[in-house]
C-alpha cells in the first residue's frame, strides 16, 4: 500500500500543478479572445437633409423638422424594419406638413428609373453600413412654395458623431432639374457636418415631379478597416453603445479611473504610510501588537459594506459640507454619488493595504540604521526623516504601486457610488469633474456585462477593456512587488 | 580638521538649537501619532455606524427567515445560504487543487526561467481585480460551457480567484520549512510525499490556513463574480432539489447589498 | 594566545591625568537581571581604553551605557553614579542631544544609511550644527580625511552609494560620520569584528591617531588587538570590572587570577 502512495500522490501533485498553469493559460486566452468580438463593428452613420423655403426662419432646427428625411446606415439596416412600412406608398407632394419645400430619399443609389420607388414614411431610409454605401435623394418644392429660392439643410442625426466612423462622407449635387442652373456642390460631411446651401426653386406640381428635382448623393467610403477604426475608436472621448450610433471612446472611462486612483491614493498614501512609521517606529509594542491587525482588519471588510458606508454618511457628508460652504454649485454636486465619494471610500479601502505593506518596509530596516542615527544624535523625527524613511523607500513606492493596482481594478465601489454617467472631466471647471457622477472602467464592465448578447461588438469591447485592466493591474502589480522586495535588506 | 574643531560642540548656541530640535521632533511625532489616531477613528466609525446601523434588525428570525413584503420585511436566510454554498463550494474545487499546486511550484517544479514566470504570473494573479474573473467567468462558464448563471458557474470562477492566493499562501509556506528539515526527513529513507506529508505540510499548516483565510474572504466579499456569473436577487422556487439548486443562480449577501443600495 | 606575542604600535601616547569619563558603584539593569554590578571605573582623556573579557561579561552594557544607547532596551535602568566632561548623562532634564554629539559611536558591523557618502557625513554636522554650502562640504571632507577615506572616494563620494563601498571602508566611513559631528570621546564596539585583517590593520590605524586628539573607549573581544591599539585596559568579567590597569602592565602582569587566566588564554 505504502508503495503506491508516493507515486500516486506524486501524480496528484504535478495534475493539480498542470491544471493551475491551465488555469492561468485559459484566462488569457479567454480574455484576448473573447475581445476578438469588438473587432467585428460595423460603423452606422446617419444624416438628416432637409428642404425649406428661403431664407430660414431664425428658429429652425433641423433635427425638429418633421419633414426631414434620416437618411443612416446601421449595422442592422433595413431588417429591422417590417415589412408593412418598406411597401408603404412614396410620399405625397401634398402630405408635406405646413411646408413648403420637402427631400424624398431613395433605398439605394441607383439612378432613378421611371419604376424607382421613393419609399418609407417621412423619408427616412436606413441601410446596412457597408463600405461604399451611397444614398440619392430629391430635393424639390411643394406647390405652396413662395419665391425663386429654397435652401437645403443638412445635419448628423442625433447622436451621431461624424467624426466616429472610419469613413470619408460626401455630399454632392448629382444632377440639377432640367432649365435650372445650379452650382456644382461637393461637401465634405465631417469636416462640414452640418451646413445648408440656397438652390433655385424647383416646384414639384405632382408627385410624378419629385423625381425631375435636384438629385444629391451622400456617399461613405471607408478610410481604413475595421480593426483599426476599433482601436481608433476606443481611444475617442465618447462611451455610448447603446445609442443608435454606438460609440465606444473609452478614454472618459481610463481618465476617471485614472482621477480615482490618483486622489485615493493621495488620501490613502499619506495617510497609510504614516499609520505604519507610527505602528513600526513610535507605536509601544503592546499597542504594536494590537494596532496592526486593527488596521487590517479593515482590508478584510467586503467593498459592499464599504460602498454602503459611502451611500449613507460619504455621500451625505460630503454634500453637506461643501452646501454649508456655499461651494455646491463650484463642485456641480447634486448627488451624493459623484468621482468625489468614489474617490474618498477608495482612500478608506486603500489604506490597510498600503499601510501594511509600509509597515513590512519599515520593519524589515536592520535595528542599525536605527542605532546610527541615535548614535549620531540626531532626534527621533531626523532619524525618522532623514535615516528611515530614505531607507525604506523603496517599500514605500511599492506599497504605493500595490494599493495602485487595487484602486484601478476596484468594482463595487465605483459602481455603487459613481452614480454610473459616463463624462469627461473637463479643464474648464475641474472643480465640477469631483462633484459630479462618473463611470470608470471597472463599473462599466461589471455594468454593461449584464445587459449584452453573448458575443456581440459591445461584448467584445467590454472583454477589451478587461484586458487592458489586466494588463495595467498586472504591471503595476509585479513593478510594486520587485519594487517592495528591493527593499529587502541583508543584515 | 580645522572646520571641524572650530564647531565646538558644547556651548549655549548648541544647547538653545538642542531643544529647538527636540521640540521640533516632539512636534513631529504628535502629527505621526494625531494621523494615526485619525485612520483609528475613520475604521471605528466605519465600523461603528455598520453596526449601529445593522445590529437592530439582527435577530435569529432577520438570520433564518426569508425576505418578505417585496423585500422589506422578514430576513436573508436564502442570501446566507447562498453565500455558504457558494464558499462551500468554491473550497471543494479550490482547495486540493491548490494546496498540491502549490506543493508543486514549492518541491516539483524545479526553479527553471518558465516556472518563475509562471510564479511571476500566479502572483499577479493573486492582485488581480475581481471583474476581470467575473468576465473570464461569464465568458467560459456560462457562455462557452453553457452552464448559465448559475452555482455551478459561481464555484468555478470563485475557485479560479482564488486558485492564486492557495497556491501562493501553499508554496510560500512550504518554501518557509528549514531545508534541514526536509533533508533530515529524506535522509530516514522516507519518501517524497512521506516527507511532504509528515514534515513540511504539518509546519507550513499555519501559513496555508492563513492564506485559506485571506482566499474565504476574497471568495464571499468580492461582489463582481458573485452577481455576474451566479447571481439572482430573488429565486421564485421555493422547494428544490440540490441538483436544480445548483443549477440554477442563487440568491447571496453581496448581490443583495448590492440590489439595495442601487 | 600569548600577550608578549603582540606587538604593540601604541605605546601609551598622548594619554593626561584628566579624568573625563567616571562611574561610582554604577548598576544597570535589565529588568530583574543585573547586567552591571557596581562598577568604579575612571577613564582618563585620550588615549585608548580597551574593554576586554568573555561574552556577556557587561563591557558592551557599560560602553552603551555611557552615551545612553541601551535606553531603547524595555526594563533597562541605571543606577549610581555616573560623570561623564562633569555632566551625569542620567541626570534630569540633561540634553541627550549634546550628550550624543560629546559621545560617538561606532558599531560592530558597518551601518551606513542607504545614501551616498557626502549624504551619510553630512547629516550630523547639519542637524547639530546647520551648516550648509561650502563650509559643510569642507567639514565633510575633513571628516573623510580624518577616517583615511577620503583619498578613494574623493572622486565620486557625492554621487556613490554608502552601501557599495567594501566593509572595511564602510566601518570607516561610520567612523567619519562620527567625527563630523566633533565628539571628545569615541566609543567602539568590537569594530572589527566583521572585517578581514587588512581592513582591521586600517582600522586600528586609525583607531590609534585618533586618540591623539580624542577619548577612544574600545570594546574588544581579540586580545591582541587590545594590546596593539590600547594604552589602558580594563577587564571586565560576570558584570563586574575584574582589573584595570595600563595595557602593559595588565598584560605582563595581571593581579587577578582570573584576569591571568583570561589574557593567557585559558578561557574566554
Amino acid at each position: 500500500m505504502r508503495r503506491f502512495i508516493d507515486p500516486l500522490m506524486g501524480t496528484a501533485v504535478r495534475i493539480s500543478g498542470v491544471t493551475v498553469l491551465l488555469v492561468v493559460g485559459a484566462l488569457l486566452f479567454y480574455l484576448v479572445g473573447e475581445a476578438r468580438n469588438a473587432f467585428n463593428q460595423t460603423f452606422a452613420y446617419g444624416h438628416r437633409v432637409a428642404a425649406q423655403a428661403s431664407p430660414l426662419p431664425s428658429n429652425y432646427d433641423l433635427q425638429l423638422d418633421p419633414n426631414a428625411s434620416i437618411l443612416s446606415a446601421t449595422p442592422e439596416g433595413t431588417e429591422g424594419l417590417d415589412e408593412k412600412e418598406e411597401s408603404l406608398p412614396p410620399p405625397s407632394v401634398f402630405s408635406l406638413i405646413d411646408s413648403p419645400a420637402g427631400t424624398a430619399a431613395l433605398l439605394d443609389g441607383k439612378e432613378p428609373g421611371p419604376e424607382t420607388q421613393v419609399v418609407l414614411q417621412d423619408w427616412q431610409t436606413t441601410r446596412r453600413a457597408e463600405a461604399g454605401s451611397t444614398f440619392r435623394f430629391f430635393v424639390f418644392g411643394s406647390p405652396q412654395l413662395q419665391g425663386d429660392k429654397m435652401t437645403l439643410v443638412w445635419g448628423p442625426d442625433g447622436g451621431f458623431l461624424p467624426e466616429y466612423v472610419p469613413h470619408k462622407l460626401r455630399l454632392r449635387l448629382v444632377r440639377a432639374p432640367s432649365g435650372i442652373t445650379a452650382p456644382t456642390v461637393d461637401i465634405d460631411l465631417r469636416k462640414e457636418p452640418t451646413g445648408s446651401l440656397e438652390l433655385p426653386a424647383f416646384v414639384a406640381q405632382t408627385d410624378e415631379d419629385i423625381q425631375k428635382g435636384y438629385l444629391f448623393e451622400i456617399t461613405a467610403t471607408p478610410t481604413t478597416n475595421s480593426f483599426w477604426a476599433t482601436l481608433g475608436g476606443l481611444l475617442k472621448t465618447s462611451w455610448d453603445p447603446t445609442s443608435s450610433y454606438a460609440r465606444y471612446g473609452a478614454v472618459p472611462l481610463f481618465v476617471a479611473t485614472l482621477i480615482i486612483t490618483l486622489l485615493s491614493l493621495l488620501i490613502a498614501a499619506p495617510l497609510g504610510i504614516t499609520a505604519a512609521v507610527f505602528i513600526s517606529e513610535l507605536a509601544p509594542q503592546k499597542l504594536k501588537e494590537w494596532l496592526k491587525p486593527f488596521i487590517e482588519l479593515l482590508a478584510s471588510v467586503p467593498t459592499v459594506v464599504l460602498a454602503y458606508f459611502g451611500i449613507t454618511f460619504v455621500g451625505p457628508a460630503f454634500l453637506e459640507i461643501v452646501g454649508r460652504l456655499g461651494l455646491a454649485p463650484a463642485f456641480g454636486a447634486e448627488s451624493s454619488r459623484s468621482l468625489i465619494t468614489v474617490a474618498l471610500v477608495m482612500g478608506i479601502l486603500l489604506i490597510p493595504t498600503i499601510a501594511s505593506v509600509s509597515e513590512d518596509a519599515l520593519t524589515n530596516i536592520p535595528q542599525s540604521l536605527r542605532d546610527g542615527g541615535d548614535a549620531l544624535g540626531l532626534t527621533k523625527f531626523e532619524t525618522l526623516w532623514k535615516v528611515l524613511l530614505p531607507a525604506a523607500k523603496s517599500g514605500l513606492i511599492g506599497a504605493t504601486l500595490l494599493g495602485m493596482a487595487r484602486a484601478i481594478g476596484e468594482t463595487m465601489v465605483v459602481w455603487l457610488l459613481s452614480g454610473g454617467t459616463v463624462r469627461m472631466p473637463t479643464l474648464a471647471e475641474p472643480l465640477t469633474n469631483l462633484g459630479k457622477p462618473t463611470k470608470a472602467v471597472s463599473d462599466t464592465i461589471a455594468i454593461d456585462i449584464q445587459n449584452v448578447s453573448f458575443g456581440s461588438v459591445h461584448y467584445g469591447h467590454l472583454f477589451i477593456l478587461a484586458t487592458l485592466l489586466f494588463i495595467v493591474t498586472l504591471v503595476v502589480n509585479l513593478t510594486g512587488y520587485r519594487i517592495a522586495k528591493k527593499a529587502q535588506w541583508t543584515h | 580638521m580645522d572646520a571641524l574643531t572650530s564647531l565646538g560642540n558644547h556651548n549655549e548656541l548648541l544647547t538653545k538649537r538642542d531643544s529647538k530640535r527636540s521640540l521640533w521632533s516632539g512636534v513631529g511625532v504628535a502629527a505621526i501619532g494625531l494621523v494615526t489616531l485619525f485612520v483609528i477613528a475613520i475604521i471605528l466609525f466605519l465600523i461603528g455606524t455598520i453596526i449601529l446601523r445593522g445590529a437592530p434588525s439582527v435577530n435569529l428570525g432577520f438570520l433564518s427567515q426569508p425576505p418578505l413584503e417585496n423585500m422589506t420585511a422578514g430576513g436573508i436566510w436564502p442570501q446566507i445560504r447562498g453565500t455558504l454554498l457558494l464558499i462551500g463550494g468554491t473550497f471543494l474545487i479550490a482547495l486540493p487543487i491548490g494546496i498540491l499546486g502549490g506543493i508543486f511550484l514549492a518541491e516539483y517544479a524545479g526553479s527553471s526561467r518558465l516556472i518563475g514566470l509562471v510564479r511571476g504570473l500566479i502572483t499577479s494573479l493573486a492582485g488581480t481585480p475581481s471583474i476581470i474573473y467575473a468576465l473570464f467567468g461569464l465568458a467560459v462558464f456560462v457562455l462557452i460551457l453553457k452552464l448559465n448563471i448559475s452555482v455551478i458557474a459561481g464555484w468555478l470562477t470563485l475557485a479560479t480567484m482564488a486558485l492564486p492566493v492557495i497556491v501562493l499562501s501553499t508554496e510560500q509556506a512550504l518554501k518557509a520549512v528549514p531545508n534541514s528539515q526536509i533533508e533530515a526527513g529524506y535522509a530516514l529513507g522516507m519518501t517524497r510525499w512521506q516527507v511532504m506529508s509528515k514534515v513540511a505540510l504539518p509546519q507550513a499548516m499555519p501559513g496555508i490556513i492563513t492564506g485559506i483565510i485571506l482566499a474565504s474572504g476574497r471568495a464571499a466579499g468580492e461582489a463582481p463574480p458573485i452577481i455576474i456569473t451566479a447571481g439572482i436577487y430573488f429565486r421564485t422556487e421555493k422547494e428544490m432539489g440540490f441538483l436544480e439548486l445548483i443549477r440554477g443562480a442563487t440568491e447571496s449577501l453581496p448581490l443583495h447589498i448590492t440590489e439595495g443600495l442601487r | 594566545m600569548n600577550h608578549s606575542q603582540g606587538a604593540s604600535i601604541n605605546p601609551a601616547v598622548n594619554t593626561t591625568d584628566e579624568v573625563i569619563v567616571s562611574a561610582k558603584g554604577l548598576r544597570v539593569y535589565y529588568g530583574d537581571k543585573e547586567a552591571l554590578k557596581g562598577i568604579d571605573f575612571s577613564i582618563t582623556k585620550l588615549g585608548v581604553t580597551a574593554l576586554i573579557g568573555p561574552s556577556g561579561c557587561g563591557k558592551s552594557t557599560f560602553l552603551r551605557t555611557l552615551n545612553r544607547m541601551n535606553d531603547r532596551i524595555p526594563g533597562f535602568r541605571v543606577t549610581g553614579n555616573l560623570i561623564i566632561e562633569g555632566e551625569n548623562p542620567y541626570a534630569k532634564g540633561v540634553d541627550l542631544l549634546e550628550l550624543r554629539r560629546k559621545v560617538g559611536m561606532v558599531f560592530q558591523k558597518p551601518n551606513p544609511f542607504p545614501k551616498s557618502i557626502y549624504e551619510n557625513i553630512a547629516v550630523g554636522p547639519r542637524a547639530h550644527y546647520g551648516i550648509r554650502g561650502s563650509k559643510l562640504d569642507q567639514v565633510v571632507e575633513e571628516a573623510l580625511n580624518a577616517a583615511a577615506l577620503w583619498d578613494e572616494v574623493k572622486d565620486d563620494y557625492k554621487r556613490k552609494s554608502g552601501l557599495s563601498l567594501s566593509g572595511g571602508q564602510q566601518q570607516r566611513l561610520c567612523i567619519a560620520r562620527m567625527l563630523a559631528v566633533n565628539p571628545d570621546i569615541v566609543l567602539m564596539d568590537e569594530p572589527c569584528s566583521a572585517l578581514d585583517p587588512i581592513s582591521t590593520g586600517r582600522i586600528e590605524e586609525l583607531i590609534v591617531s585618533l586618540s591623539q586628539t580624542k577619548t577612544v573607549v574600545i570594546v574588544t573581544h581579540n586580545l591582541q588587538q587590545a594590546e596593539r591599539v590600547s594604552s589602558h585596559t580594563a577587564f571586565f568579567m560576570f558584570g563586574e570590572l575584574v582589573e584595570a590597569a595600563p595595557t602593559e602592565e595588565l598584560f605582563a602582569n595581571p593581579q587577578r587570577d582570573a584576569t591571568r587566566d583570561y589574557v593567557s588564554g585559558r578561557f574566554g
